[in-house]
């Protein structure tokens, strides 16, 4: 019966109702279309961090500079261990990574020797990484008398683009790890501003030879199949693996987080302006609609209704109009935000709004509060009107 | 069965208290048709406004049956008047964007009863006034004395013990309004209190009991109707011959 009612009422004044509606889905889709920028942000910066290095990155004890000591410390069991246990935590790829740092009391003869499993794909972990000169390293078979002052060539590498040009390395040189191993540059690479750019990347089963420490890395490096799980299941490694550290982008991610809500609460500030012509504009429909059917209030209210019967049919009439208003809105907001994107792709290379399920499920929300909220007064007001002066009006 | 003592109303405004209604005391029958009568200003709509709990008095009684109606709260005078009062008013006070149908089964709707049974006791009530035909029209479709006949279906659908008719003839004319009050003897006639507010003395003429007031005072009781000695038992109204040329045009 209230529905019926409520109904009937909004389609009293097709076009008020109809009007009231629009400004609604103004003030709702320029709100999707605000807090769509924050959402698109949010998505882009995943993506770029996904090509920033691994998801987690596991050591023995805690990861410090220690870590880059001649000696790796973390036994190759925890390899196998990881591998067998991919399913338990969503662990896509483990790869082993050996860093030895060559010092040098020049600086131009230290370097960052970066030990991978030939077959590692550098791109999935580095996403900008790319050889920019020869080629990728591969596998070969150690010569014993090779040139470079009698160091047995162990196998291939790609030198950093920054340390190839602060050491003017070249593709073809061979490069010294210690008087048993030595490397042949056949690539140089970009990883753009990556660890990358500062290291040699060789072979980590040579280089482990060459160390003496066949069954030790520095540390393993963890892809997961879902990158956003990265905090959680890190969490859960520290708690099956005490003795291990585990290291993720959580806390890049937070920092950027961080900033994306200082503007989120700016464009929700610019919004709120938006939300609340709209909320005026309900409540003014509401009113109007009120003072017009005062009799139609006495009349239900004297056939035995009661005041709270009244409260809830126009709050029910404010909420309807909000979410008619509102599903228009996120409408407009979708248009709203592939039209910024038309013309973000062109300027920054990025859709830069993104309208998300839970920003759909905001601006309803939203929508929904701003309704009750406005219908509040018209509907205590209506609740008020004394049945004697309102079945007796004109 | 709906009795009042020393009622009286007054209203503070800004220019003064105004007496609307300084004294009544009366017990009304059932079964019997009471009209209230006296100028305007006498206090007959705030004597109705009372005895029907849409006002509180200032001072005094109500009494229906054995509930004191001037010590509700509002909420239970709603139930009271939803139950147990029914209303018919003189300019219909129907809910326009509902259908005659609508309209009736509000009460039954506010009472809680719903789906098929509401639409058949709707439907009943509508046919009891000879308006089941005009069922699905808006109020604007209806002529002045089919709105009045949907406004005593609604008034009569819950089995009200009491209904009140505020000049229910004072917008129809003189077939109408004899329809209606036929009407409202055969609602007396079947136990009910019927009390009728009017100042036309010819109306009042045919109620069991007249109450005149003056001044906000119960100034004389009279007894005996002046029914016109060829009235017939209650017939339920015809219904209008249709018109369908008016129809087919969407009048």
């Amino acid at each position: 019966m209230i529905s019926q009612l409520a109904f009937a009422s909004l389609t009293r004044r097709p076009l008020r109702t109809a009007l009231t509606a629009l400004g609604i889905a103004i003030a709702v889709g320029s709100t999707v279309v605000f807090l769509s920028l924050g959402e698109g942000l949010r998505r882009a910066f995943d993506d770029s961090l996904a090509g920033l290095g691994p998801d987690i990155q596991v050591s023995f004890g805690d990861f410090d500079a220690t870590s880059l000591s001649s000696v790796p410390q973390l036994p190759m069991r925890y390899l196998d261990e990881l591998e067998a246990a991919r399913d338990t935590y969503g662990i896509d790829t483990v790869t082993p990574v050996l860093l030895y740092l060559r010092g040098s009391l020049v600086a131009t003869s230290a370097f960052v020797f970066y030990g991978l499993p030939v077959e590692t794909d550098l791109r999935s972990l580095y996403r900008d990484f790319a050889i920019i000169e020869g080629r990728d390293i591969g596998e070969r078979v150690p010569e014993a008398d090779a040139p470079g002052r009698g160091v047995p060539i162990v196998g291939e590498a790609v030198v950093g683009e920054q340390t190839a040009l602060r050491s003017s390395i070249a593709v073809g040189d061979v490069l010294r790890l210690n008087p048993n191993a030595a490397f042949e540059v056949v690539g140089v690479a970009v990883a753009d501003g990556g660890i990358l750019d500062n290291a040699i990347i060789v072979p980590i089963e040579p280089l482990q030879a060459a160390l003496g420490a066949e069954d030790r890395v520095s540390f393993l490096t963890l892809d997961l199949r879902d990158g956003s799980a990265a905090t959680a299941t890190a969490e859960r490694l520290r708690a099956d693996f005490p003795e291990l550290g585990f290291q993720t982008r959580t806390d890049i991610a937070s920092v950027f987080e961080e900033a994306v809500r200082i503007t989120d609460v700016v464009r929700l500030g610019i919004s709120a302006i938006a939300l609340i012509v709209g909320a005026i504009a309900v409540a003014n429909t509401m009113l109007m609609s009120v003072f017009e059917r005062t009799r139609e209030f006495g009349v239900v209210r004297a056939v035995g209704a009661r005041p709270r019967f009244l409260v809830g049919l126009v709050l029910l009439e404010a909420l309807l109009l909000s979410l008619v208003g509102a599903i228009a809105g996120v409408a407009l907001g979708f248009a709203g935000a592939a039209a910024v994107n038309l013309f973000a792709v062109d300027l920054v290379g990025l859709d830069v709004a993104a309208v998300t399920p839970r920003l759909v499920a905001f601006a309803v929300a939203v929508a929904g509060v701003m309704g009750l909220l406005s219908g509040l007064l018209p509907a205590l007001r209506a609740a008020r009107v004394p049945i004697a002066v309102a079945v007796a009006r004109e | 069965m709906l009795h009042a003592t020393g009622l009286r109303k007054t209203y503070h405004t800004p220019a003064g208290d105004v007496h609307a209604l300084r004294s009544f005391d009366y017990e009304f029958t059932p079964g019997q048709v009471t009209a209230v009568l006296g100028p305007s200003g006498s206090g007959k709509s705030t004597l109705l406004n009372l005895l029907a709990g849409f006002d509180v008095p200032s001072a005094g009684e109500v009494w229906l049956g054995d509930v004191a109606v001037h010590r509700l709260p509002e909420s239970r005078r709603a139930g009271l008047r939803l139950r147990s009062f029914g209303f018919v008013f003189q300019s219909f006070n129907l809910v326009a964007v509902f259908s005659a149908l609508q309209n009736v089964a509000l009460p039954l709707g506010l009472a809680g009863v719903t789906g098929a049974e509401r639409d058949r006791r709707a439907r009943e009530a509508l046919e009891r006034v000879g308006m089941l035909h005009r069922a699905d029209h808006l109020p604007h479709k209806l002529s002045g004395g089919e709105r009045q006949r949907v406004a005593l279906a609604r008034a009569l659908v819950n089995d009200p013990a009491v209904l009140f008719a505020d000049e229910p003839t004072g917008s129809l004319d003189s077939v109408n309004g004899t329809l209606v009050l036929q009407a409202l003897e055969r609602v007396a006639d079947d136990g009910r209190i019927v009390v009728l507010v009017t100042h036309d003395a010819a109306l009042a003429a045919r109620a069991d009991v007249r109450l005149r007031l003056r001044d906000g005072s119960l100034d004389a009781i009279e007894h005996g109707a002046e029914r016109p000695s060829d009235a017939r038992p209650p017939e339920p109204p015809e219904p209008p011959e249709p018109e369908p040329v008016l129809e087919l045009a969407g009048r």
